[in-house]
């Protein structure tokens, strides 16, 4: 199971937010994660991998990552130190190559009404279901279990090497 | 209750008598597709302690992004994926040039009717045109697929899309997808199946499926599929690479959503920078100035595609300031194109002809914009930086709109010049 409490600040970000912004594909070639998260939100402007530096947590807007399904734009997340991202909706293939690279996906539908601002503090409880942000408590619908799984194990790539390694021991 | 294509596919595939949307079934893909990230793929692959593709005749792979490669770090990663087919005796490599992986997977007749077909990038929905469950996934699903030979899917409620009457001239598939995607936005079909019905649904032929199935994703859609029927049976006889059992929607099927579209209504259309869903009708953007037209993509770019743009092109020459790129979706297409004397037309205009891939359409390759540049284009995606530049600007259009732009050098009803 992934910690079922997870702290850290967030970073905002607004709605549509695209795929190819999280990582313009000029970056998507780069050799590593930690590479990609230099790069990091740079398609919005070359300022934001600065701004997203410290930061845990993506607060975002509706509609998060859509369009190109390159998993380098969820990598780059991972490589700059993301470990959640909170938003109201989600686009289906960045939310599974998030997960896949150990980043918890949060679907809250009320994260849009609560007036954050970049570095407040957020906690997250899996067990409870629950978001909690400058004094205000937020649920969202249980993470199916496998889901939980893969990114309590880190990442797909890990979840599937003691996958493997559990089938041929 | 009947069940949707959707559930019905979904619920075969996972030895079930019947799903509901939002359950999480758990199949064995039918055919997985990869392009040029299969290097990443490979790599993920050995990272899990892999050793053998669990079934080297679901693999195909077309390389498409970087054709042919730029650098020697390029050419070296499409050595590794040549090596690695080699290796796991996987039969169906394409080469870079052959053309867009989506295109050449449906034309060589590996992805078919009732079958779930899954692939490393957002338009592997396109096959949804003859009938297959057909999505994107991410380089490392793609290697615990070919590692274990398992993926877990979430059953998506469906939208059925009825699209009846017949365009006019002038108008043609792209008009309807882009006005489709202006009414839904861009999210208006996230995480859902979309079901392409009805009477103008029917009279489509494969090419002008292919171009709504494709830009399904651009509503955020799971997958976007046509009923097989006699036209997808004709197209694939002779081509499809295994029997298949086609999947129909129940008559009595839940749909979460019918939308219907009058395409006697829909004029020609152009996207407006930014985003999929700012389609207006051609009249509101007229005189506009372009510099670039872009005739290519998994979109619209197979020899009717081309065709359209003869049409146009023929005795013309382009704008002096404009450039036009043409790129086939695949050397087949191409041919087609060469044998009807359509390429000679485009070339005699001044088009400038690129291999068969994604070239610029994905900001990657071939094509990038200057500042302040604007081009019109038959592809997919229009969000800014999208053909490499955050400086200049993407707008949308069928390849009709495109070719008269070319020719006008600023963007036009395309009408007045088919009438010619």
């Amino acid at each position: 199971m992934p910690d079922p409490v997870l702290r850290g600040t967030l970073l905002r970000l607004g709605d549509d937010v695209r795929a190819d912004h999280l990582l313009p594909p000029a970056y998507a070639f780069l050799q590593d994660a930690a590479e990609m998260g230099k790069y990091a939100l740079s398609g919005l402007g070359r300022e934001w991998p600065a701004r997203l530096a410290g930061h845990s947590v993506l607060w975002a807007g509706r509609n998060l990552g859509a369009g190109t399904g390159r998993e380098a734009s969820a990598i780059c997340l991972r490589g700059a130190g993301v470990r959640a991202i909170v938003a109201p909706s989600v686009a289906r293939l960045f939310f599974r190559n998030a997960i896949n690279n150990g980043i918890l996906v949060l679907e809250v539908p009320e994260a849009a009404d609560v007036a954050v601002e970049d570095g407040d503090e957020v906690e997250i409880d899996l067990a409870a279901s629950s978001v909690r942000v400058r004094g205000t408590t937020l649920r969202f619908p249980p993470l199916p279990p496998l889901i939980q799984d893969i990114v309590a194990a880190g990442g797909l790539v890990e979840y599937g090497r003691r996958l493997l390694a559990a089938e041929a021991g | 209750m009947g069940a949707t294509f959707a559930e019905k596919i979904l619920a075969q595939k996972s030895g079930q008598d019947a799903v509901r949307p939002g359950q999480i079934v758990e199949l064995v893909p039918d055919m997985t597709m990869s392009h040029d990230y299969a290097a990443n793929v490979i790599q993920h692959f050995r990272a899990m302690g892999a050793t053998r593709v669990w079934d080297p005749e679901r693999v195909f792979i077309c390389l498409d992004h970087k054709v042919p490669p730029d650098t020697q770090e390029e050419a070296n990663n499409q050595q590794r994926i040549r090596d690695f087919c080699r290796e796991q005796g996987i039969r169906a490599y394409y080469e870079g040039g052959t053309g867009i992986g989506h295109q050449v997977i449906v034309e060589e007749g590996y992805a078919l009717p009732g079958e779930v077909v899954v692939g490393t990038d957002s338009h592997s929905c396109s096959y949804g045109v003859i009938g297959a469950f057909a999505t994107g996934i991410g380089e490392t699903e793609m290697a615990f697929i070919w590692a274990t030979g398992r993926i877990w899917l979430r059953v998506p409620p469906t939208i059925r899309v009825d699209l009846e009457g017949r365009w006019g001239a002038g108008v043609y598939a792209k008009d309807v997808m882009l006005a489709l995607l202006a009414r839904l936005g861009i999210d208006g079909a996230s995480y859902r199946a979309v079901e392409y019905a009805g009477s103008a649904a029917a009279a489509m032929t494969i090419s002008e499926r292919f171009t709504l199935a494709n830009m399904t994703v651009e509503m955020g859609g799971k997958i976007g599929v046509f009923a097989c029927d006699a036209t997808t049976e004709g197209y694939l006889a002779g081509r499809a690479r295994r029997p298949y059992t086609p999947v129909a929607a129940d008559p009595d099927a839940d749909y979460e959503r019918v939308v219907s579209l009058d395409c006697a209504a829909i004029e020609p259309m152009v996207t407006l920078p930014g985003s999929e869903d700012r389609g207006v009708p051609v009249g509101e953007v007229a005189g506009l100035p372009v510099q670039q037209a872009f005739l290519g993509s998994c979109t619209n770019a197979r020899a009717d595609d081309l065709a359209i743009a003869a049409r146009i092109l023929k005795g013309r020459r382009l704008h002096p300031n404009v450039r036009l790129l043409v790129v086939p979706a695949s050397r087949a297409e191409g041919l087609e194109a060469l044998r009807s004397g359509d390429l000679a037309i485009l070339a005699e205009a001044g088009a400038t002809f690129l291999p068969s891939g994604c070239a610029i359409c994905y900001g990657g390759h071939q094509g990038a914009l200057a500042d302040g540049e604007r081009c019109i284009s038959s592809s997919n995606r229009n969000s800014t930086g999208r053909m490499g530049n955050r400086n200049a600007e993407v707008y949308l259009a069928s390849p009709a709109t495109v070719a008269a732009a070319a020719v006008a050098g600023e963007i036009v009803d395309p009408r007045p010049l088919l009438r010619d």
